[in-house]
Formats: structure tokens, sequence, C-alpha cells
């Protein structure tokens, strides 16, 4: 009886302790990129019109906040109408698609061992174009959606008319909430700390993953003297951050430009 | 002597227990030979030999509706053949006919319960999808319309995938969270 009674105070004090208990997995079945050594970075390419750059970007240094991976922004590779994939890296595009009911897609493409090995991502102008989906918040949440997917991530909830859950990989008919739906949230990261936890004997990514020191040296000035990274091209070599000058009316951009190492 | 007796009674169970079993083999088999025979649901195509295809859909639907009609090609990247938009109940819906009901099978196969995800490519929707199967087709309805999913339910029975399948049981709703 005694046994019991502990039993199920353990059950009540774990229920309260973790009520997002319910959402512990939204990984995309068994699919990731592999890779032999973390964090890595995942090159996607832009082959977005203008009106997408900035929240390609926004999109990017989201991701770029987990500990297991940076994403960074590199030339296209194909048309946006045809997005055709190419082999390493997740093709972005923005297009005219139709009529065909999808705001934004993902698809990715595997190997025989469930590893990732290139991806695309389309965004529907043909709805984003409309007074409904033409706003920063709808832009966002698909933006940020869509690679997410390619990086092995399922929708935490797919019902789009309860609460948000904070998280851009939560279906919404409010992007805006609250909670916003247009970033990831702490669940997303530890979904990919999860997925990519262990380390493959081979590599899908096209560009090569990063050692050690670069992932201190992102993170360090990520938070440091330079304030937050807005852009990062080149693979990753030239690099803009954005810091509040202190009086609250100006801001100091530092443009970087690393050296090969 | 118990034991004998035990014995008797057990061997008793088994001849018992095979005849319950013939029993019920029989019973469905007759039953099975009589759903055979049965006339099919009315507005569904007999499959084994005219499997339903788009004219026969669009037939099916105009009976329903004569305001139905045929639109503009619709090519989606998740499915192998391109479709036709077709007005129905004053709705786009999409209509996939393939070159036989295995080709219809496998693709159908690729589509996750929950309409979210085909094959490796998941999709944000702009409402609610609902996929269909009927012979060589499958009728693609992204939407909410009582009537067009009326229509499409006549014509092709349930769904086979849509808001009502989820892939993931229920969570409690997150405001409770």
């Amino acid at each position: 009886m005694k046994t019991r009674t502990r039993f199920c105070l353990w059950v009540v004090v774990v229920g309260f302790a973790f009520p997002n208990l319910a959402l512990a997995t939204h990984a995309w079945g068994p699919y990731h990129w592999a890779r032999t050594a973390n964090p890595f970075t995942l090159s996607l390419g832009d082959n977005v019109s203008s009106a997408w750059d900035a929240y390609l970007s926004e999109a990017s240094l989201d991701w770029s906040q987990s500990a297991v991976f940076d994403s960074t922004i590199v030339a296209g590779s194909t048309t946006p109408k045809r997005c055709r994939p190419k082999s390493g890296r997740v093709e972005v595009c923005n297009a005219i698609y139709g009529g065909n009911g999808w705001l934004g897609l993902a698809q990715i493409w595997i190997d025989g061992g469930n590893h990732i090995t290139q991806g695309t991502v389309k965004l529907n102008d043909t709805y984003f174009n409309t007074a409904t989906y033409n706003t920063p918040g709808w832009r966002r949440l698909v933006m940020c959606q869509e690679p997410g997917h390619a990086l092995g991530l399922d929708h935490q909830d797919e019902n789009s008319t309860n609460a948000n859950l904070g998280s851009c990989m939560d279906y919404t008919n409010n992007p805006l909430g609250p909670p916003s739906n247009e970033h990831p949230n702490q669940h997303d990261y530890e979904q990919l700390d999860g997925i990519y936890a262990h380390v493959d004997s081979y590599v899908t990514l096209g560009y090569k993953a990063l050692g050690a020191p670069s992932l201190a040296r992102n993170r360090a000035w990520r938070s440091g003297q330079w304030g937050r990274l807005i852009r990062s091209t080149h693979g990753g070599l030239t690099e803009l951050y954005e810091m509040d000058a202190g009086d609250g009316r100006h801001r100091v951009f530092t443009h970087v430009i690393w050296a090969q190492e | 002597m118990a034991g004998g007796w035990a014995r008797r009674r057990l061997a008793g169970g088994s001849v018992l227990c095979s005849l319950v079993c013939l029993l019920a083999a029989a019973h469905f088999a007759t039953a099975n030979e009589a759903r055979r025979d049965a006339p099919l649901p009315k507005g569904k195509s007999s499959f084994a030999t005219n499997p339903m295809d788009r004219a026969g859909l669009i037939g099916q639907l105009r009976a329903a509706d004569a305001q139905v009609r045929e639109g503009d090609p619709v090519e989606q990247p998740f499915f192998s053949v391109t479709g036709t938009f077709v007005q129905a109940g004053g709705e786009d819906v999409q209509v996939f006919e393939y070159p036989d009901t295995a080709a219809a099978d496998a693709q159908s196969a690729q589509v996750s319960r929950d309409g979210h995800t085909i094959g490796r490519t998941k999709m944000q929707w702009i409402g609610s999808p609902h996929f269909y199967r009927g012979g060589r087709v499958i009728v693609l309805y992204v939407g909410d319309s009582r009537n067009v999913l009326q229509m499409l339910e006549a014509a092709l029975g349930a769904p086979f995938a849509g808001p009502d399948k989820p892939d993931k049981p229920d969570k409690p709703d997150k405001q409770d969270r």
C-alpha cells in the first residue's frame, strides 16, 4: 500500500514537473543528415525573391541557435519554379505554384540509411500574394517551419484552432498568437539535440562539419561584443552583427569577414 | 479414476471447440459469399469490372450538382500524375487519375492518415486536407465545406486521410498546458 502511494505520488510529481511531456517527440521519423561530428553546418540555397530575403535570414539565424548545428545561406542553384534539389543542401524557393492548397512545402530525399541527402523548401506566392497571408507573421511561420522539416522535425501539433505553443512547428490560424508561432521554441532545439545526439560514419552534407572551435567562435561572438548575428553568407565566412548603441536610437552594425581555418 | 474422468472431459471439450470453430468458419464463408453477391452501395463502381475514373467521378458528382465542371490541370510535387481541378459545390477539388488501381493504391499508401505527409513531403495546408480513393482516382479537397464533403463521400465513401484521422493520439487542449 505504501509502495503504491509512493508510486502514484511520483506520477503526479512528474506530471506537474513536465507539463509538456505529451510533446516529448516531434521528430520526422528516423530522418536526419549524416555527419561525422557535431556541430555541423547546413547550407540553405537562396532562390527566393527580395520579398523573402529577410525572412530567410531570420529563419537561418533562428535555427542556428540550436546547439548541434548552424545553418548558412548560400547562393541558390536552381530556378524558383522548378526548385530542383542539390545534393548536400536545402534549396529554398518561392514562386507562384498555383492554388494547390499548400502555403509551404518541404521535401527531403534519403539514402538507404534514413539519412537526408538533400531537401527543398517551396513557398507558394499564390497565397502569399493575398491579403490573408501576405503578413510578416505568416511569412515568418512558414519560412521557419519548412526548413525545420528539412532538418528532420515534424509538427509539434497539427490542430490549427487551439492555443499556440510558441513554435513555428505548431499549426495555427494566428501566427502572432500570443504566444507567437513565428520562431522555433526550446522544445524544437531539444528535439534537434536528440535527433543529432549521435554521429554517423559518413557525411551527407555538402558542407564540412565545423569543429568545436568554430562553434565556440560563433556562439561567443553572437552573444558577445558585436551583438546579434543578423546575416551569414558564403558558408559562414562573412557575417553581419547588429547591436544597440545604448542610446535606444542608434544601432551598430559589424561586418565580419573570417579567415579560412 | 478421477484422472480418466478429467481426460474424457478434456477430450469432450476439444470436440466441442472444433465443432464451434467449424460452424464459425462456415458462417463466415456464407456471409462473404453473400457480401460478394450483394449489389454495391449506391454511387460506387464495381472496381473489378469498371474501376472509377475521372469521367465516372465527374458524372457522379454532376448527378448531385449540375454545375460541376472540369477546370485547369494541377501539379502536386508529391503525386506522380498531373491532376485536374474539378469545381464541385462551388469549390475546387483536385482529381488525380492513375493508369490503374494498383498505381492509385501505391500512391495513396504514401499519404499519412492525417494528410499532412505524403512520402517524404510535408505540407502546410491552407485548410483541412481530405483525401478520397475510388478505383483509379485519388481526390484531394482542401477545405471544410459540408456540401462538398457530402458530395465526395456519396461518390467515393469516407476519406482515407484527413483531419478526423490524426496520426498522433489526441493531445489535451494546449490551453491546459
